[in-house]
């Protein structure tokens, strides 16, 4: 009943494929500290993982043909158009109130008291 | 106590009978089985009752640990998450809460739905109530033994399984919707191509009715379907519930494919109960076709690929900053290394290395994009197949639920065999108890075209009260 079957030339060459230090490098980049005695732990299962995966190459001809599918939902995700406004910088455009010091007022926001500046 | 008819036929009495018996049997699998990581407070539950209207009133829901619950504890079975409380509710919380429904608790499962006997979570496996040492499935182990044990209907999440196969181990329905039927707004992604909220139940009306209110349109899940069969599978839950239910192919028109090639790679006596059932079916008119499926032989390859990927882009989020356990230290990056790797269980660590590995750069077209390809081949074959036929059968699990620790790991990826594939193609399945194998549960799972949701409670409708007797339990009465 087993399907997933390992072979000793088969984790020879997998072995070479995720050599300790790709499995480090992959650990660090993953935010995961991998301790050596992580890595000797998971060599087993790493090994059994990697074997279910290479079963893929049983179906290459099946395939050859095919283009990925990311998602089930084959439905394209359609922005709205952009609504370009026109806009400028003045001043006057930004905020019509303009204190005689220079600084801008923005436009009272409802419900919200005003701040008297100190 | 068990529930001796469905909670659609409980009158307004019944309601205010049960609603301490549900606590009562809740609190039970707690204690004898690991069922649940949070109960909430029954005084708080009967408070919130008084105040219910609507069709589900009365209905106490054990809800997956992954499903936010705004102010209840949401730990997605994780270390790196025992503090977390979420501060909105999950749309479909949001639409059982509105039609009457309260959420009991939060049920144990695999941490982060990564894992099929229960064993990985944080918080201890979850036992299986027919047999105490043989796991539950999972990862919905808890929400399948809420129900299991003398309880009504759950809420679970199902990415490769995760609600079928535990609903198979434990003797009960449970069904993986159509991709894009229910709003995953709030359901905490592992890996969002592949996984579906999905309702387990002992009866075949209250999974029609639950399902029902899920299936609301949510705007907020960029991923739902905008299909109007939607309202068309609405009111046929509502039927089935009603007992009014008309199938769109009636029973002996139906033509189930099934697969002898992948059937034999169970244990005998699964093959024995599957062939049983589909018999079962024959008797009524079920015309069955033995058909060659080699586009499934990768599936469960394909299957662990993409669901890595994906997990190991979705878990990225867990470095301490926004939610969650914090390790402090100096720097952002210790600290978010010191928290991933002591926040972590070893089964969600693995999938995020190689996952990381299968998409990392010199490797993505020999393991990723392959499986992609194999995912439209698996599609692609099972549509037609389903253009042609009424369901698609397969057993649920090739086996019987293991002992613990017997398949813990990548050792027991081979129960996903047969429950992966709708996963991959989104179509939607159901797993049906139909008889017991030395004394434990067995399913069998149908796998139906897009939107046939309904039609496959309908198939559970058939098994009920026959092969599938939902009044017993696994404690006796």
């Amino acid at each position: 009943m087993k399907i997933i079957y390992i072979s000793l030339i088969k984790i020879l060459e997998v072995d070479e494929k995720l050599p300790e230090e790709l499995y480090d490098v992959i650990g660090k980049i993953m935010s995961l500290v991998m301790l050596n005695e992580d890595n000797e732990k998971y060599r087993g299962e790493v090994i059994k993982i990697l074997e279910l995966f290479d079963e893929l190459d049983y179906f290459n001809k099946y395939i050859s043909e095919l283009t990925p599918l990311y998602h089930p939902l084959e439905e394209e995700g359609v922005p709205r158009d952009d609504e370009v406004k026109t806009f400028t910088f003045s001043r006057e455009d930004l905020s019509p109130y303009v204190e005689e010091d220079g600084y801008i007022v923005a436009p009272p926001i409802k419900g919200v008291k005003k701040i008297r500046r100190r | 106590m068990y529930f001796s008819k469905p909670f659609v036929e409980w009158d307004e009495k019944d309601k205010e009978k049960y609603l301490s018996q549900q606590y009562y049997t809740a609190l039970e699998a707690k204690e004898k089985f690991n069922a649940y990581i949070t109960l909430r407070d029954f005084d708080e539950i009967v408070e919130e009752y008084k105040k219910k209207k609507g069709l589900l009133k009365g209905l106490l829901i054990p809800v997956k640990d992954n499903i936010s619950t705004k102010g209840i504890k949401t730990t997605c079975g994780s270390k790196i998450l025992s503090n977390y409380i979420p501060i909105y509710d999950a749309y479909v919380i949001d639409v059982l809460e509105k039609a009457g429904a309260i959420v009991l608790g939060k049920t144990n499962m695999d941490e982060f739905a990564m894992g099929n006997t229960g064993e990985t979570s944080f918080y201890g496996p979850t036992l299986n109530p027919w047999d105490v040492s043989r796991v539950p499935g999972g990862s919905s182990s808890g929400s399948a033994v809420a129900v299991a044990w003398k309880g009504l209907a759950a809420l679970g999440s199902d990415t490769g399984g995760s609600v079928r196969q535990p609903a198979g181990y434990t003797g009960i329905l449970g069904l993986k919707p159509t991709y894009g039927l229910i709003s995953r707004y709030g359901l905490v992604s592992y890996a969002e191509s592949l996984e579906q909220i999905g309702p387990l139940a002992r009866y075949s009306k209250d999974l029609a009715l639950i399902l029902y209110h899920m299936t609301e349109y949510d705007e907020r899940d960029m991923t739902m379907s905008k299909s109007r069969k939607r309202n068309i599978i609405r009111k046929s839950l509502l039927d089935i519930a009603n007992s009014v239910f008309i199938p769109s192919t009636t029973i002996s028109d139906s033509l189930v494919a099934y697969s002898s090639k992948l059937v034999e790679r169970s244990d005998e006596n699964i093959q024995k109960l599957f062939y049983n059932a589909l018999n079962y079916l024959e008797k009524m008119g079920v015309r069955l076709i033995d058909i060659d499926t080699v586009f499934l032989e990768p599936a469960l390859s394909a299957y662990y690929i993409i669901a890595m990927v994906e997990a190991s882009s979705n878990l990225a989020r867990y470095d301490g900053t926004n939610y969650g356990l914090r390790v402090e230290a100096p720097s952002y990056w210790v600290s978010a290394s010191a928290t991933r790797t002591q926040g972590f269980g070893e089964e969600v660590k693995r999938r995020i290395i190689m996952g990381g590995f299968a998409s990392s750069k010199g490797y993505e077209g020999r393991y990723y994009i392959r499986a992609l390809k194999i995912r439209r081949w698996i599609k692609e074959s099972l549509s037609s197949i389903l253009e042609n036929y009424t369901y698609f059968a397969l057993p649920t699990s090739p086996m019987t639920p293991p002992k613990f620790g017997e398949a813990v790991g990548p050792e027991g990826y081979i129960q996903d065999i047969y429950t992966v594939v709708p996963n991959l193609t989104g179509h939607p399945a159901i797993s049906i108890p139909v008889g017991f194998a030395e004394g434990l549960p067995v399913g069998i799972q149908f796998i139906g075209d897009y939107f046939s949701d309904a039609d496959l409670i309908y198939i559970a409708s058939l098994y009920e009260d026959h092969l599938y007797k939902p009044n017993k339990n696994p404690g006796g009465r």
